[in-house]
């Protein structure tokens, strides 16, 4: 009884724990100094060369106000200009891609600074300032491929060629004469791999990619078409430019004074600094250094582990926490539904109430558990992340729902095992007890529940690793767990196995610990398979106030 | 203290059907204070199911089980009525996850709600009367047949029944064992114990019980004092049936 009190506790405390820790995360957001009027810019900070996220305030990197990192780039560089020259405080929040114009629509965000194009279909939410870049088009081609000597689009006739999934690169190809087109890609790093092994000959990109992407790969050539007659890219779609409040016109038109003290040479010159300044260039060998085993697989798995190492930790401690007390949680919910799904039918002679009580409480369990056992995490993930704020207007963070999904979905599949581990006691047992007087609840708690749990731990430990690996999928809704955070190192660096072999390492570490211990749990509540012999005398003093104490002969049973 | 002048047990017209299959028909019998009550019959006769559904472990399909003149089977104070009536069983049923200690003391403290030091005291008092006093630390996977069916009768006597029912105690043991259970049983008996007792033990049965019931296909087909039923048998099923032990 007592331990089963302590167990509750400890998980109560866990759960409270890590509620707590999302309240202080959300709230450190607004502890800042007032003396100066706030201007709250937004970017992804892993945009690089335009923005970045690095450890340290090198460079000038700017703190971002809901991280512990720090942000740095073309748009950080920029942004402390207009700051400086308007008279406001900079602060940076990092805010996904998807977020950027609505947090402006909504007043969240005072400006977006983030590499964005002035697009119509933006401008419709909100304003644009002038540009403040221009993001001419770029054609990257493999060395020693069909295309290495390619100059102009008329050149590249009939590639097989493909760009980044919803940008306009990839609408662009249809100019390349008898291109080719094959489908989107979700990202740069799984670009430059398709280039790399040939599964396509050319890539459409702006200049800072292009630029990023021939420096981390020695083996790509980048062509510079911006002045290229034959390839028609609207003025819009290379105006790089800063997304305001529509309601701010005054505000809009500081940023404007501001952006015009910058001359377009100074632009450049920021623009290379930011280039060399963005941590793929940090990874590579100092000038005259390079040797023939600076590009092993070897050196950069060091490079990048250097370099990420706490990207990788804070991933990894995010997982762990995810897959842990999901577990724990859905372990709770599993045995609860596991319990109420074994309560005796009720006898003929009740009335029909409590039968159809009865009824309606097993057809929602039921349902729940196919439900959830039915459907992927991701898809429940996304269902419940994004439906929530679009149906019940309700905010929640990515963490909150990445917990809620984890416990909810382990707790279908732990409902079904705790039914079976009850079945697994024999039902001798629950006759005994009933036989001593003892109600089904009294049953199931003192005798059968523990026997279940028991039984069913080798289930739990499976559903711990499962859980460890399938947190990845929480990505989707931007919960920075390991996967997101290698995806994060290998985009900023262009080094996609690189990354993807640290963090299969990192799962299987953690997943081949979390199954040894469960091993050592199992063998502490088997306890020993000794017993000592009490000695009689002891009897003498039958209340146990004073404790037996075992004689020291030691009987063994089998096994 | 005189004779008590009623049953403390009254089964009347029990009939237990399963499905299609009825397998007691029209049970009567009482079953009066200091009873040694043996029932004896062939594999399938009706006897475990009567005794199951004495404690409600098997609901009768019609009938009456009077405990004190109260008919147990209209109101439903289950828990107090099993908490009075013991049962051990042919497999023990030990609550595998306890120590013999705690098997003992789980009805006391969550059934009779006894303080905790008190039940202790109580399943010291009968682990030692059946001779397991010294294992209190074990659990029931380390112990041989024998000894677990021990401790359950103990955990069975702690609760202090009015009455105790013996499911074929000792079917599950081997020979060895079985001696060291009947002579438990015995010690019972002879301190006053009211009992029910289905058995194959014919020798126990004769030697210990003050009235043996034969059962045969689902009805009382002979009762009456051991020496009746062993020496003089009237029924010709209990004699075929007695005739097939003896031959053994």
């Amino acid at each position: 009884m007592k331990n089963r009190i302590r167990r509750c506790t400890i998980l109560f405390l866990l759960v409270t724990l890590s509620t707590a820790l999302f309240a202080a995360q959300s709230f450190r957001a607004a502890d800042t100094d007032d003396e100066k009027k706030i201007l709250k810019v937004g970017m992804e900070c892993s945009y690089a060369p335009y923005n970045w996220s690095q450890t340290n305030d090198s460079n000038g990197a700017v703190r971002i106000s809901n991280g512990t990192e720090y942000a740095n780039g073309y748009d950080v560089k920029i942004a402390k200009k207009i700051a400086e020259a308007t008279g406001y405080k900079l602060e940076i929040v990092k805010t996904e891609w998807g977020g950027l114009a609505t947090g402006v629509a909504t007043g969240k965000l005072d400006a977006a600074i983030a590499g964005m194009s002035a697009t119509a279909d933006r401008k419709k939410t909100v304003d644009f300032t002038d540009d403040y870049y221009k993001a001419t088009i770029y054609a990257l081609v493999k060395n020693g491929g069909r295309f290495e000597n390619a100059k102009s689009i008329a050149d590249l006739k009939g590639a097989s060629c493909t760009s980044q999934q919803s940008t306009v690169w990839y609408t662009l190809l249809y100019q390349i004469p008898d291109a080719v087109i094959q489908p989107a890609i979700a990202d740069m790093p799984t670009m430059i791999v398709a280039l790399q092994t040939g599964k396509t000959d050319v890539l459409l990109c702006d200049k800072p990619t292009a630029l990023a992407a021939t420096y981390a790969n020695k083996d790509l050539i980048k062509i510079d078409l911006e002045n290229d007659k034959d390839l028609k890219v609207p003025k819009e779609q290379m105006d790089i430019a800063i997304a305001v409040n529509k309601k701010k016109p005054e505000l809009r038109e500081a940023i404007n004074k501001a952006l015009a003290g910058i001359s377009e040479s100074e632009r450049t010159q920021i623009m290379n600094s930011a280039a060399a300044q963005q941590p793929l260039n940090q990874l590579q060998p100092a000038e005259g250094t390079a040797q023939e085993g600076n590009n092993s697989f070897a050196y950069w798995v060091m490079k990048l582990l250097n370099q990420y190492g706490d990207l990788f930790l804070h991933g990894a401690l995010v997982t762990i926490e995810l897959a842990l007390v999901g577990t724990l949680i859905g372990c709770a919910i599993g045995l609860l539904v596991g319990v109420l799904r074994t309560i005796p039918k009720p006898r003929p002679k009740n009335n029909w109430g409590i039968k159809a009580l009865y009824g309606l409480l097993q057809f929602l369990l039921a349902a729940y558990i196919e439900i959830f056992r039915g459907t992927p995490m991701m898809v429940q993930a996304m269902v419940l992340y994004f439906g929530s704020m679009s149906v019940f207007h309700l905010d929640m963070s990515p963490m909150a729902a990445g917990f809620f999904v984890v416990s909810i979905n382990t707790g279908a599949y732990m409902a079904e095992t705790v039914r079976g581990g009850i079945q697994s006691v024999e039902t001798g047992q629950t006759e005994a007890a009933e036989a001593l007087g003892m109600t089904h609840w009294q049953t199931m708690g003192s005798v059968i529940l523990p026997q279940t749990i028991r039984n069913i731990l080798p289930q739990i430990g499976n559903n711990l690793i499962i859980n460890i690996k399938d947190t990845s999928v929480l990505n989707v809704i931007s919960v920075t767990e390991l996967y997101f955070e290698a995806n994060s190192a290998a985009g900023a660096s262009y080094k996609f196995f690189e990354a993807f072999f640290i963090i299969s390492v990192i799962y299987f570490l953690m997943t081949f610990i979390c199954s040894r211990l469960l091993r050592w749990i199992e063998r502490k509540i088997d306890g020993s398979g000794y017993y000592t012999l009490v000695d009689l005398d002891a009897m003498s003093d039958p209340t146990g106030t004073n404790p037996v104490r075992p004689k020291g002969r030691m009987h063994k049973w089998g096994k | 203290m005189g004779q008590v002048k009623e049953p403390i047990l009254e089964v009347r017209h029990l009939r237990k059907q399963f499905g299609e299959h009825e397998v007691l028909k029209d049970i009567h019998f009482d079953t009066w204070p200091k009873d040694v009550i043996c029932i004896i019959g062939a594999s399938g006769s009706g006897k475990s199911t009567l005794l199951r559904c004495i404690n409600l472990l098997e609901t009768p399909t019609s009938g009456e089980i009077l405990f004190h003149g109260k008919n147990i089977l209209e109101k439903r104070r289950l828990s107090s009525y099993r908490a009075k009536v013991g049962m051990v069983f042919q497999s023990f049923n030990l609550f595998h996850n306890m120590t013999v200690l705690q098997n003992c003391m789980a009805g006391m403290t969550k059934v009779l709600k006894m303080e905790k030091s008190e039940a202790r005291k109580n399943a010291l008092k009968y682990l030692t009367k059946v001779g397991m006093a010294q294992y209190i630390n074990a659990k029931p996977s380390q112990l041989s047949g024998g000894q677990q069916q021990r401790v359950a009768i103990a955990r069975a006597l702690a609760m202090k029944p009015e009455i105790l029912l013996f499911d074929e105690p000792t079917s599950a043991l081997d020979p060895e064992m079985v001696g060291e259970v009947l002579s438990v049983m015995r010690s019972l008996a002879s301190e006053g114990l009211t009992m029910i007792i289905v058995t194959h033990e014919m020798s126990f049965a004769r030697d210990v019980s003050n009235r043996v019931i034969f059962m045969d296909k689902g009805i009382i087909a002979e009762e009456g004092s051991p020496e009746d039923v062993f020496e003089n048998p009237k029924n010709q099923r209990t004699k075929e049936f007695l005739s097939a032990f003896l031959k053994r």
